[in-house]
């Protein structure tokens, strides 16, 4: 039994097989072979290496001529490796012992191997040869029958070095129950789309996928962020009795708050929304209880596919919200590429500060035509639901008029054309500049909604990238400038007659919900979807004049410290059931 | 001889990258030329002397002490080769420097030919000279360019010729024999 510590970034607790995915996405089939499939598991084994060794020997011969023998040397050191009597022995050992699959057998033994060198500095530099010697065998015993990530027929824990977002957008979580992952971090996509589809899942981890053998149990807890290789017994009953008792609490929750509004005890209500990545996610969103999705990140048509999405693309993404949403609101927010989001299609050149740069509204507004593709997906789907559309990164009036100008001259070519849409769609804007928020007043006169983005709201106000370790403790969004600025926004849009949502993390945290309330925000949309009976339980324990009492008392504070410990102590009081 | 002869000798690794794969393999490819079953100690972990994998587990550094130990008919040449691609960075570094130093590798020729009981003669532009004399060798000029035929009589033959030509493929013209081969070490 092995532990290792990660970050969290997905809720929850998973017990399973791992799936181990490698660079080439290559996974075993099977495990175990009868006692007649013995000696053909063995013929099949000593066949692959055979084919390896001649493919090594093909190949050192071919780079040797364009490279030089030293270069070539690599590949004949690996085709020795692969006549290692022993190592072969110990492949067929285990089929033979074990009655283990020919693949099982080699990448249980490699496995083995890589663990032990992983152990010591000096043999570490060379785990990356076993691992290039495991995948070659193992090609070569698979053939046509590579088992893939998107063909998944049994429930797993996926585990990988890291993982691509179009990857990461088509798992199944039918199947796919936890992920752990080498790479990764709080803030990367797979843990918003982990988080969103509620997988439990741990990244960060360093090495685990080295240590990982395809069909080791693997415990994954996304609360502590551990993540257990081969735990024994007691273990896997302990994890199964706290995971069945998590479930247990949330379906209680759950069935309690799904169909009531989120309403306080003096009848105010506040509308609780999902956000999305993709529209696979809308149903978990509404069996969650959320009333519409108040954020539909588009940007990930982009990071998902190998072309830039076409109007048709986009149209048939939100014709599938839309259907799933049965009438219910869905806010599209045109894309948001550029910051940290790129390495799709559409990737600009690299920038020396590119949150500050070419992100967002302005990459649109540099690339009008795939802007004017998207907003006549959005024009067109608009008649088919309760369509919203809003703007994100918007940092003044120039901006804002720009965009509106082009969906005018859109709206203008669809009435020309006889072309139906919504005439009455409304069309909002993110607030998440603090320039927005300082003159929220002006910029309400131009838009039907505000929505503010918490995350980036706070990132450029505090000038605290939270993904720098260095700097990340000082990205509090109980700041007082934070809330000030938030209260400047909120009370601009309800002078201005329009509603505010938030749809930044700060509005998932069940810390902020009540200060939120208080505050007077009109909607929030939550990620993730679990967390929705959550928000929504505390918004109907509480009542609207307790909440403002409290959001006027944490804006008093001057600092940061004694807003939190108050902000912590009101929930403890006010909600002993959420907050212990 | 007889297959219950047991030799070991202790040395300290000579290789400034210690265990890296390629020492490694020629370890184990020169160990494999013999019919004796080969061990070799390492900080108190033993493993097996003809396996790339597991000589590369025990993860031997630079100036490190290994005991190497042969059991088997030809244990005791074993046992001196071995230690001799031990003690000398495993002739991992051959053609880098082949016209740098070429006595180098005449010297190991002489002291890999010296492991062995039999006579083992080079024939240099028809002349025969004793191939375990290293200066009478150089002074015939032999040089790692230089053609020679070998001619080995006696009762370890057969893993004498082994090792030399082993030897002479891998470390003269091992430019050339590696393109022309396709392959390297083992």
């Amino acid at each position: 039994m092995e532990t290792e510590h990660g970050i969290p970034v997905g809720p929850g607790i998973a017990i399973g097989p791992a799936f181990l995915l490698e660079a080439e996405g290559v996974r075993i089939p099977r495990h175990y072979v009868s006692e007649d499939e013995i000696e053909g598991e063995i013929s099949r084994l000593d066949e692959a290496i055979s084919e390896a060794q001649d493919e090594l020997e093909a190949l050192a011969e071919h780079v040797s001529k364009k490279a030089g023998p030293k270069v070539a040397e690599i590949f004949s050191a690996h085709a020795a490796m692969l006549r290692d009597e022993y190592l072969c022995q110990e492949f067929r050992d285990r089929i033979r012992q074990k009655k283990y699959a020919a693949e099982f057998a080699v990448a249980h033994t490699m496995g083995q191997w890589r663990s032990a060198f992983q152990e010591d500095s000096f043999l570490a530099s060379r785990a990356p040869d076993l691992d290039d010697l495991e995948r070659r065998v193992l090609l070569h015993l698979l053939g046509a029958r590579r088992e893939e990530l998107g063909t998944l027929k049994t429930d797993v824990i996926l585990a990988a070095h890291d993982l691509r977002p179009s990857q990461i957008v088509t798992l199944d979580p039918d199947h796919v129950k936890g992920i752990v992952m080498d790479a990764g971090g709080p803030t990367g996509h797979t843990a918003i789309i982990a988080s969103a589809l509620g997988i439990p899942a741990v990244v960060g981890l360093g090495s685990v996928s080295a240590r990982l053998t395809g069909g080791d149990t693997v415990i994954v807890d996304g609360e502590k962020g551990l993540v257990i290789i081969g735990p024994d017994e007691e273990t896997i009953k302990t994890y199964r009795q706290r995971r069945d008792q998590a479930a247990k609490t949330e379906q209680t929750l759950l069935a309690e708050v799904r169909d009531l509004p989120a309403e306080t005890k003096d009848g105010h209500r506040v509308d609780i929304l999902a956000n999305i990545e993709s529209p696979r996610e809308v149903a978990r969103a509404i069996e969650h209880g959320a009333e519409g999705i108040g954020l539909y990140r588009t940007e990930f048509l982009y990071l998902t596919s190998e072309s830039i999405p076409s109007e048709e693309r986009h149209f048939d993404a939100y014709m599938e919200a839309i259907e799933k949403l049965d009438g219910r609101p869905i806010t599209i927010r045109t894309v948001d590429l550029g910051g940290d989001k790129f390495g799709g299609v559409g990737s600009p050149e690299p920038e020396r500060n590119p949150f500050l740069g070419r992100r967002s509204i302005r990459y649109c507004l540099e690339h009008p035509d795939l802007f004017r593709d998207q907003l006549r997906a959005i024009l067109r789907a608009s008649v088919h639901g309760n369509v919203r559309v809003m703007f994100p990164m918007v940092s003044g009036i120039e901006e804002l008029l720009a965009v509106q100008l082009i969906l005018k001259e859109l709206q203008n070519e669809f009435q020309q054309a006889g072309r139906a849409f919504d005439h009455k769609m409304q069309v909002g804007m993110m607030v998440e500049v603090p320039s927005a928020a300082v003159y929220a007043d002006a910029l309400a006169q131009y838009v039907d909604f505000f929505s503010i983005g918490t995350n980036d709201l706070i990132q450029y106000t505090l000038a605290i990238d939270r993904t720098n370790e260095h700097v990340a403790d000082m990205y509090q969004p109980l700041h007082p400038a934070v809330l000030r600025l938030l209260r400047m926004t909120i009370d601009a849009a309800h002078n201005a007659g329009i509603y505010v949502s938030l749809c930044g993390e700060m509005g998932s945290d069940i810390m902020y919900a009540l200060l939120l309330l208080g505050l007077g925000i009109d909607e929030l949309s939550v990620a993730p979807t679990w967390l929705v009976p959550e928000i929504k339980k505390i918004i109907r324990n509480v009542s609207y004049k307790t909440a403002r009492d409290v959001a006027d008392e944490i804006l008093n504070m001057s600092e940061v410290n004694r807003a939190v410990a108050r902000l912590a102590e009101v929930n403890r009081d006010l909600l002993p059931m959420l907050f212990r | 001889m007889t297959s219950k002869q047991k030799h070991s000798i202790e040395i300290v690794i000579g290789n400034p990258l210690g265990f890296h794969i390629r020492p490694v393999q020629r370890f184990a490819a020169m160990a494999k030329l013999f019919d004796s079953h080969v061990e070799v100690e390492l900080r108190g972990q033993k493993a097996p002397g003809k396996s790339i994998i597991n000589l590369m587990g025990l993860a031997g550094r630079n100036g490190d002490t290994m005991r190497i130990a042969a059991q088997g008919p030809d244990a005791d040449q074993c046992v001196q080769v071995l230690a001799y691609i031990a003690r000398n960075d495993f002739f991992v570094e051959d053609h880098l420097d082949t016209d740098q130093q070429p006595n180098r590798h005449v010297e190991r020729l002489a002291s890999l030919a010296s492991c062995f009981k039999s006579d083992i003669t080079a024939t240099v532009d028809g002349r025969n000279v004793d191939a375990k004399n290293a200066s009478a060798l150089m002074r015939q000029g032999v040089s790692p360019h230089t053609a020679l035929d070998f001619q080995v009589l006696g009762e370890d033959a057969r893993q004498a010729r082994a090792i030399i030509d082993n030897l002479v493929s891998n470390s003269y013209y091992i430019e050339e024999e590696m393109v022309r081969k396709g392959k390297g070490g083992a």
